[in-house]
């Protein structure tokens, strides 16, 4: 009787024994494999939180770099208007004075003269301080902005290296930048920067600013057409607003009619040499001074004149015509007749043509004469503002910062994994490769400029530099590897 | 009579015995423990993944936005509340006193947008994130927090207009040191 009822207990005994054994072992297995589970899941969550992290971060700064640099441009556009304005001043100072000392017997002239040998130390003073300044902040802001880009970015880069290293020492990280291993701020943005600074200035009362206080001015519209000029004396940059011409110099003006002069004696030597075949002497040819004396012409005949590539532009030779001889009146005209008792022909010079073109020769000759001294020799390396090499720069791929970021699965938790995956399938199931395999993740950050009008960096509103609001994204993706 | 039979089938059966009796309450209180673990460990981890995931996202919405403080993104897990606090720590040194200096002695300085310009060079300035999630109360009671950090980097507000003005630094220069003459 009692064997019996230690058997039966026995037995109930083992049967909850063995399960309570298979509870727990289901308890523990399923633990096991959530927590593997969870582990293998926020793993991967880190990896990514890691490499969003870096990329933007690194992108973040890239892009607060270039808006310094677009302030380095403003800043550097800020400080040529000024001196554009007190070069403009000093010139039209000299100017006043070339033509106001020479009149002795003039008292007016003689104050001018007078305020100018009393001031222009002054104005000189100011000169030399703006064009130190100007060289100094091109040349310091030039060198930052060639190398703000790069250390901003290896500085972000080694940053974010060390705040993963500290989270987790054995995630790897890497970074692919275009931007670290070439400026992405490679192009002069000198010539866009000069006529920022030209048309801000001239929207400004900085030119002229020297009169009345430091003297009158004989030269009233000079300081502004000076201004509309110095950006292609100084900073070779084209002009906006056209070729240079500063009529109100009167030595520039005073050669530029000399010049015309010539070409047009030029001219008419070269008609009478033409029917006559002797020099500038004898002037058989006849000039238009009246419709009477249109229709007079020599009788023997005369080659066609032969004139200079300096002369062509402003000479046009034709049959005479009713239309002809009418234009002939209005600008002067030469006939000769065609050899062998041929038509009349007439040679009109263009006055107006000549004086324009001999102006702008004669104006770019007389700023180069004034020997200011010019920021072209400064090498985009070592000065000057700066602008995206990319031409494509508003949608550059260039513009970009990857992060990669890896780490191998804990061989723990893979081995946790792969047991209770063995267990619960019964030995169908073997080591999984897949859970092992080393995976790296990828996230980008891009930064990039907003469309402003016009296609080039450059090509921005008249009185405004671009401001680069960049900006940054961020996608991550996973990559085996 | 009948009470006596059934008292022996149950003692045949081994329930009558205090150990095997202490045994079977052990394995339902097993089974108790295994359902509210398993409640624990799903609570424990849908609450971290809500961290994780706020986290994730204030990062990638600050990253995305302006240097701002106090910015709050809610989860989107049911039942969590998470919140994003960007923390500002310049902890750089400008490397361009002396550049700084020569702007100062010009009268660059006050501009608007001249912040822009300051910020990048303080390029060890660091941003946190930190994501706190309080789950539902588990059984028992309670409340789980964990907290999840991310760093990531900002840009500063542009002021409003996108271009900088250079008519504003040129007043400086020339109003400061020109006019007048």
């Amino acid at each position: 009787m009692m064997m019996i009822r230690l058997s039966h207990c026995t037995r109930a005994t083992m049967t909850l024994t063995l399960s309570q054994i298979f509870l727990g072992a289901i308890t523990f297995g399923i633990a096991s494999f959530r927590g593997s589970e969870a582990h293998v899941s926020f793993h991967y969550a880190t990896q990514v939180g890691h490499a969003n992290y870096a990329a933007s971060r690194v992108a973040a700064d890239h892009a607060r770099a270039a808006n310094a640099v677009a302030t380095n441009n403003a800043i550097s556009a800020a400080i040529m208007g000024p001196r554009f304005a007190v070069e403009a001043d000093n010139i039209t100072m000299d100017e006043d004075a070339s033509i106001a000392c020479p009149q002795w017997g003039n008292p007016y002239m003689q104050m001018v003269c007078a305020r100018y040998q009393q001031n222009k130390p002054r104005a000189l003073a100011k000169l030399t301080w703006v064009r130190a300044k100007q060289a100094f902040l091109w040349s310091s802001l030039g060198k930052l902005s060639g190398d703000v880009d790069r250390l901003v970015a290896a500085k972000a880069a080694a940053q974010v290296g060390q705040t993963v290293r500290r989270a987790d020492s054995q995630v790897s990280l890497r970074f692919e930048d275009p931007s670290s291993r070439e400026s992405p701020w490679g192009a002069s943005n000198t010539a866009v920067t000069c006529t920022l600074a030209q048309k801000d200035a001239l929207a400004s009362n900085m030119p002229g600013s020297a009169f009345p206080l430091l003297m009158p001015t004989l030269l009233q519209a000079l300081p502004r057409a000076l201004v509309q000029s110095l950006p292609g004396a100084i900073c070779g940059a084209l002009s906006s607003n056209g070729p240079i011409r500063l009529p109100e110099v009167p030595t520039v003006a005073k050669k530029a009619r000399e010049e015309c002069r010539a070409l047009e004696d030029a001219m008419r030597c070269a008609v009478s040499g033409g029917r006559a075949g002797a020099g500038c002497g004898a002037f058989e040819a006849r000039e238009f001074r009246s419709a009477e004396d249109s229709g007079e012409t020599g009788t023997e005949g005369s080659s066609a004149p032969v004139l200079s590539s300096e002369l062509q532009p402003f000479v046009e030779c034709a049959p005479l015509t009713p239309s002809s001889r009418s234009r002939s009146l209005a600008t002067g005209g030469y006939t000769y007749r065609a050899k062998g008792g041929g038509a009349l022909v007439t040679c009109t010079f263009d006055r107006e043509l000549c004086n324009l073109r001999k102006l702008e020769s004669s104006s770019a000759s007389y700023l180069k004469d004034l020997g200011l001294p010019s920021i072209t020799d400064l090498s985009v390396s070592a000065a000057g503002t700066r602008a995206p090499s990319d031409p494509d720069w508003n949608h550059s791929d260039r513009f970009r910062a990857c992060a990669f970021v890896g780490k191998p699965i804990d061989d723990t938790i893979a081995s946790i994994s792969d047991a209770t995956r063995i267990i619960v399938s019964f030995g169908q199931e073997s080591r999984s490769d897949v859970l092992r395999e080393r995976r790296e993740y990828q996230a980008c950050g891009k930064w990039y400029f907003p469309d402003a009008p016009g296609t080039t960096f450059g090509e921005v509103p008249h009185d405004q530099q671009a401001f680069v609001a960049a900006w940054k994204w961020a996608v991550v993706a996973g990559r085996n590897r | 009579m009948m009470r006596r039979s059934q008292s022996k089938r149950a003692r045949q059966r081994g329930f009558s015995h205090v150990a095997t009796t202490l045994e079977a309450a052990a394995v339902l209180g097993w089974l108790v423990v295994l359902v509210l673990g398993e409640k624990l460990i799903n609570d424990a981890v849908t609450a971290r993944r809500a961290v994780e995931d706020t986290a994730e996202q204030s990062s990638v919405a600050a990253a995305a936005g302006y240097c701002e403080t106090n910015r709050t993104v809610a989860s989107t897990i049911p039942g969590t509340a998470a919140r994003g606090i960007t923390v500002a720590s310049p902890d750089g040194k400008l490397d361009i006193q002396n550049l700084l200096a020569l702007l100062n002695g010009l009268g660059i300085g006050a501009q608007r947008t001249m912040t822009f310009y300051t910020m990048p060079l303080r390029s060890s300035t660091s941003r946190a994130l930190q994501g706190d999630v309080h789950a539902d109360p588990l059984v028992g009671g309670g409340s789980y927090t964990f907290r999840g950090e991310r760093s990531f980097a900002c840009q500063e507000r542009a002021v409003d207009i996108p271009q900088t003005s250079i008519a504003d630094y040129r007043k400086s220069i020339f109003d400061t040191n020109i006019l007048g003459f």
